[in-house]
């Protein structure tokens, strides 16, 4: 488990989408037109364009892109015209990227939920605890690599119980 | 010298110092600390728990009743280690415990003489006069002389861990049973995890001369563990013992990581707790031994015969020179044919059983006999044998194996609800049912025999892969020699001297009795009465010779008598274990707010308030106390202008056609009509009608609100509204999100504080009085370029905003706004401010109070239905005599307030029936020079004018005091609205 990487990735920009009723239809049309991109399933996320979609609960997805410019909601908001309520993210969360062969086995320390490959696939995602805080975990659909979100308040907390300082 | 010259699976080239008891000893690597105190013949380890009577070595495993020692010293001491399940290592230090001034010579032995005094249920007889003697004298005396090892009472220097496992088939137990149900599940491509309690596969298999497929059982079981890490799903864990199971496939289990080594690698943890989660599970945990009840039953040299082979097979250590053999059963021969071939004298074999087995020994049977007694002070030297025609023998013996039968270790069945039943063929019990998700193999399942247990865990082994969804093979199992296994319960009553039947809890044959007799017959009674089975081995090896006592006693059978049943955990879990890496400062996760970093560069002082860590004042040089930094604080904000992290406010937002419709729903006054870039007070009350919490409400969009809850309040609102939203009015068109990380947030106030918002924001913005007036609310961009949101509220009567910004920003904008001169205050200054205004917050917000009780009845819409307004009409609530909201000072304005004091009339008793209410909260006022409260005061503001006493027996104060509005400070709001 020697080559596992913790890195906390500070440049990203999130965005929360909250689809409106009845028009999940014209969400997922503004997703394809703009980024090539499909809505996740549930416990799925996606990417393209350089977007991931992190499925957050019934029609609820955070967004996530490099670069910490902060420009994700406003972008995803024009895009989506009155579909859905988008909310500026960026600051709201801690997101750790948990690399190498044995990141699976370091986070069954953590977390209470199956990660083995054959159940929590590559692009599965969830919403669980680890040290009693609330995390979004998902395994990269391309990488050997697991993220890890929670609130940015619990951020010192949640590097403790993860052993990084 | 008791060490055999060859076998065993000890490495007789790694020796191993230890010392017991200070005395310098040595081992072997693969010894346990008992197989090696054995080696050196060591006998007498411990003193018992009531009696202090000599104890030793009764089994080879976790059952251990007698052989609990103090292991290791200073922090690490850990009481109560059974010296059988210890592996031996270098530098291991030990101790016996529960004797004085040593182990030979034990003053307190004298109980044993006094025994009649201290029978079953001896505390409920004699110690009942004088009633205030128990606390004072006779339980502390107890206490000192009973009880067994004592803790280090200093902090764990070890760190435990917890992790979790996913498998298809958990199997329990790594013996002939579970190493077949191991492969033939693995085999099928399932995941399979297999715990074993000992650092070695094999169970008995270890400890018993047998024969696989023709050849030696250690081939098999080397073949077996080659196999092993062929499947890349199957996972092995050691020293890891499954101590309970619970519904739904859910299994905890105790991994000892370091607990073989003098101590834990740098960062290595001492003890895992896994979480188990399985589709399937194999308890294979075999059979433990049982103990037979007669006089002199516990003297060191009595030992199981399993216990007996273990030691000569296993460790290569000779128990004794010249044994007895007492059996009930055929597995107990064994142990004669064993212990000779290691050069053992056999004195004499007694079968107890009515039809006891014939087997070729050299040496005198009794065929139908009995144990009598035994001799020789702390170490065996004879054998009283009483034959079949009752005649008596006097057998001279350093070493007695005993050999009651095997009972089932059903605990884990139990634990998922499975109850014992009696199977009299077998004279054991076994589980009744198959617990939901759990197959029973192998000897827990009463099959004693090797060819059983290795057949039914092949077959029970696929059987769990199968009902996991894979889908084995079947393949044929080895070849085992089918063996007779018959044993039988053999209980006679014994006379004179004590027959122990629960070792560790001291319970004897006689105590039993003596419950049979008093009427505590049921075995529920007899357990908690004599308490039988409720040390820590929870009786494993007492429980089943208690009941048989009692059913003889009492002319029932076993079946009818019953037996208890076990919960967990299957052996002793350290809590430090259990507490995994939450204690101390990782107790609970802990949030900081996005100022953090700053206010402790700037040597704030912090306080927990729920879990965040707050600023509680900014002491500067010179100042030497809280009050006169929060004070300082305070005036600033009244005179100029302060700044207040109150990042720890829940944020939420509300989006939606219907968010105004689920805020009137949610708070009593309306929301629906606030106007686009207002701000509103509002008040949430619980179903109960109770107030639940308070906050401010801003409508930004004609669908988009954005409110705040009390810092303690956060997560409990959120949750509150999730599910009116979801389950209540899943018809309400409004989403709710937690955006509380994503905004830091500022109260800047004080007179100045217009100055420092329009210094902070670019230009073109206007903030002046009648722009953006009291409650005016909008979005804010400052001149770094960052986006904000500012709402005109106040908490401290003074003219004052809330500035929001981006988590990220906060640092930067909070030195803008220092920049300007404004006084960074902490939540002391900020309750100061509070109080002065009246406004309520925790200590009137306690979940017992009402609107109408805090004064705020005005707030309760009549023109719309709100969650809590038709229990807030209950009568009780509205009594009028029920303690309403007042402001109090001290009549002697030098006496300082505390919350928690009580209000009684001036001469009346301070006595529950007199109380008026209380003082909910209490600071120094700056402004005022002197103390101040609020509280609940019956009758509330009626009283106005009147003086009460604030009595508060717990600080030791009672004060007088003058009943007042609660509003201190500028009662007409002027300084609002500037």
């Amino acid at each position: 488990m020697s080559d596992v990487v913790v890195t906390e990735r500070r440049d990203l920009s999130l965005a929360m989408i909250l689809v409106r009723r009845g028009t999940l239809a014209a969400v997922e049309d503004a997703m394809r037109g703009r980024y090539g991109l499909e809505l996740p399933a549930a416990g799925r996320c996606t990417t393209g364009g350089g977007v991931t979609l992190l499925w957050h609960g019934p029609d609820r997805f955070l967004a996530m892109r490099d670069g910490g410019d902060a420009t994700l909601a406003s972008e995803l908001a024009s895009a989506f015209v009155a579909a859905a309520y988008v909310v500026e993210a960026s600051a709201s969360r801690l997101v750790l990227a948990v690399s190498g062969t044995g990141a699976g086995e370091a986070l069954s320390r953590h977390l209470p939920i199956d990660l083995h490959p054959r159940v929590f696939t590559p692009g599965s995602v969830a919403l669980t605890r680890s040290a009693h805080i609330d995390v979004l975990v998902w395994r990269e659909a391309d990488a050997p690599c697991f993220g890890l979100a929670c609130a940015s308040s619990y951020r010192d907390s949640f590097r403790r119980s993860l052993s990084l300082r | 010298m008791s060490r055999l010259p060859a076998g065993g699976l000890i490495d007789r080239a790694s020796p191993l110092p230890f010392t017991f008891d200070g005395v310098r000893l040595e081992g072997c690597a693969g010894d346990t600390l008992a197989s090696a105190l054995l080696a050196n013949g060591v006998r007498l380890v411990g003193r018992s728990f009531k009696y202090h009577r000599p104890r030793g070595i009764l089994t080879a495993g976790s059952d251990e009743p007698n052989a609990l020692v103090e292991l290791r010293g200073g922090a690490r001491r850990e009481p109560n280690t059974r010296a059988t399940t210890v592996e031996l290592f270098a530098g291991l230090t030990a101790a016996s415990q529960n004797r004085f001034p040593s182990l030979r010579y034990d003053l307190a032995a004298i109980n044993g003489l006094l025994s009649p005094v201290f029978s079953a249920g001896f505390y409920y007889k004699t110690f009942m006069w004088p009633a205030k003697a128990w606390e004072r004298l006779y339980e502390p005396i107890i206490r000192r002389a009973a009880g067994l090892g004592r803790a280090s009472f200093a902090p764990d220097p070890d760190i435990y861990e917890h992790a979790h496992l996913h498998c298809d088939v958990l199997v329990i137990g790594g013996g002939p049973a579970g190493i077949a149900a191991t492969l033939a599940a693995a085999r099928s491509g399932a995941r399979v995890v297999l715990c074993e309690e000992d650092a070695w596969l094999g169970g008995r298999l270890l400890s018993d001369q047998e024969t696989i497929d023709g050849k030696p059982a250690a081939a098999w079981l080397a073949d077996a563990q080659e196999a092993m890490p062929g499947f890349p799903e199957l996972r092995v864990l050691r020293r890891t013992t499954v101590t309970t199971a619970y519904d739904h496939g859910s299994y905890l289990a105790l991994e000892r990581i370091a607990d073989h080594k003098p101590q834990p690698a740098p960062g290595e943890p001492r003890q895992r707790v896994w979480h188990i989660a399985t589709r399937a599970a194999v308890l294979a945990a075999g059979a433990l031994e049982r103990p037979m009840v007669f006089p002199g039953n516990d003297r060191p040299g009595v030992m199981l015969a399993s216990a007996v082979r273990s030691y000569i097979n296993r460790f290569a250590v000779r128990p004794g020179r010249r044994m007895v053999l007492l059996t009930a059963s055929d597995d107990g021969w064994r142990t004669a044919a064993d212990a000779a071939r290691a050069g053992i004298a056999i004195a004499a074999v007694v079968d107890a059983r009515d039809q006891p087995a014939s087997r070729i020994v050299d040496a005198p049977v009794f065929a139908g006999g009995q144990v009598a007694g035994t001799e020789g002070g702390s170490s065996l030297q004879c054998v009283f044998i009483t034959d079949a025609t009752g005649q008596r023998h006097r057998i001279d013996a350093d070493l007695l194996a005993v050999a009651g039968g095997w009972n089932p270790t059903l605990h884990l069945a139990c634990h998922l609800g499975a109850r014992p039943a009696w199977n009299a063929g077998l004279a054991a019990f076994v589980p009744d049912v198959t617990p939901p998700g759990m197959l029973v193999a192998g000897a827990a399942a009463g099959r004693l025999g090797l060819a059983d247990a290795l057949a039914d865990g092949a077959r029970l082994g696929a059987e769990a892969a199968r009902a996991a969804g894979f889908e084995p093979r079947d393949l044929p199992g080895p070849y085992v020699e089918p063996e007779t296994v018959r044993q039988s319960l053999v209980v006679d009553i014994p006379h004179g001297g004590k027959a122990f039947v629960d070792f560790q809890n001291d319970v004897t044959a006689g105590d039993v009795a003596l419950a049979a007799r008093e009427g505590y017959r049921s075995v529920e009674h007899l357990k908690r009465y004599t308490t039988l089975g409720m040390a820590t081995d929870q009786g494993k090896t007492a429980n089943v010779n208690g009941l048989a006592i009692m059913a003889a006693l009492t002319g029932a059978s076993i079946g009818e008598t019953g037996t208890t049943v076990y919960r967990p955990p299957f052996v002793p879990v350290a809590i430090g274990a259990l507490a995994g890496p939450h204690r101390g400062r990782d107790f609970r996760p802990f949030r900081l707010t996005p100022a953090h970093r700053w206010a402790e560069s700037v040597g704030a002082v912090f306080s927990e308030v729920g879990p965040w860590l707050r600023a509680q004042h900014y002491p500067q040089a010179g100042e030497t106390s809280w009050l006169q930094s929060a004070c300082r604080e305070a005036l600033a904000v009244r005179h100029a202008v302060g700044v207040c992290d109150v990042s720890t406010l829940g944020k939420i937002e509300v989006f939606g056609p219907d968010a105004g419709v689920l805020l009137d729903r949610l708070y009593t006054n309306t929301m629906s009509t606030l106007a686009v870039g207002r701000a509103r007070y509002g008040l949430m009350l619980r179903e109960d009608g109770l107030v639940m919490d308070d906050g401010t409400v801003v409508r930004l969009a004609p669908e988009h609100f954005v409110l705040t809850t009390t810092t303690a309040n956060a997560a409990g609102v959120l949750r509150h509204m999730e599910f009116c939203r979801q389950v209540l009015w899943p018809e309400l068109d409004a989403e709710v999100l937690d955006v509380s990380d994503q905004w830091a947030q500022f109260a800047i106030a004080g007179p100045l504080s217009r100055d420092v918002v329009q210094a902070l924001a670019a230009p073109g913005q206007d903030f002046s009085n009648a722009a953006f007036p009291h409650l005016a609310a909008a979005p804010l961009r400052l001149t770094g370029g960052q986006d904000g949101r500012l709402f005109r509220v106040s908490f401290s009567g003074e003219l004052a905003y809330e500035l929001a910004v981006p988590a990220t920003d906060a640092e930067p904008v909070l030195r803008r706004v220092l920049d300007t001169g404004a006084v960074p205050y902490g939540t002391e200054a900020l309750a100061m401010l509070r109080v002065e205004k009246g406004h309520v917050a925790g200590g009137e917000l306690n979940g017992q109070t009402t609107a109408r009780d805090l004064g705020l009845e005005r707030m309760l819409s009549r023109r719309k239905d709100f969650i809590g307004r038709v229990l807030a009409q209950r009568p009780a609530l509205l009594a009028p005599d029920r303690p309403s909201l007042v402001g109090v000072r001290p009549v002697d304005r030098k006496m300082r307030l505390a919350s928690g004091g009580h209000f009684l009339a001036i001469g009346a008793p301070a006595d529950a029936a007199h109380d008026l209410g209380w003082v909910s909260s209490a600071v120094f006022s700056p402004t005022l020079g002197h103390s101040i409260g609020l509280g609940f005061l019956a009758g509330g503001l009626s009283r106005a004018g009147q003086s009460v006493r604030a009595y508060d027996p717990v600080r030791g104060a009672d004060v007088e005091v003058e009943i007042v509005h609660p509003c201190f400070v500028d009662p007409q709001g002027a300084r609002l609205r500037v």
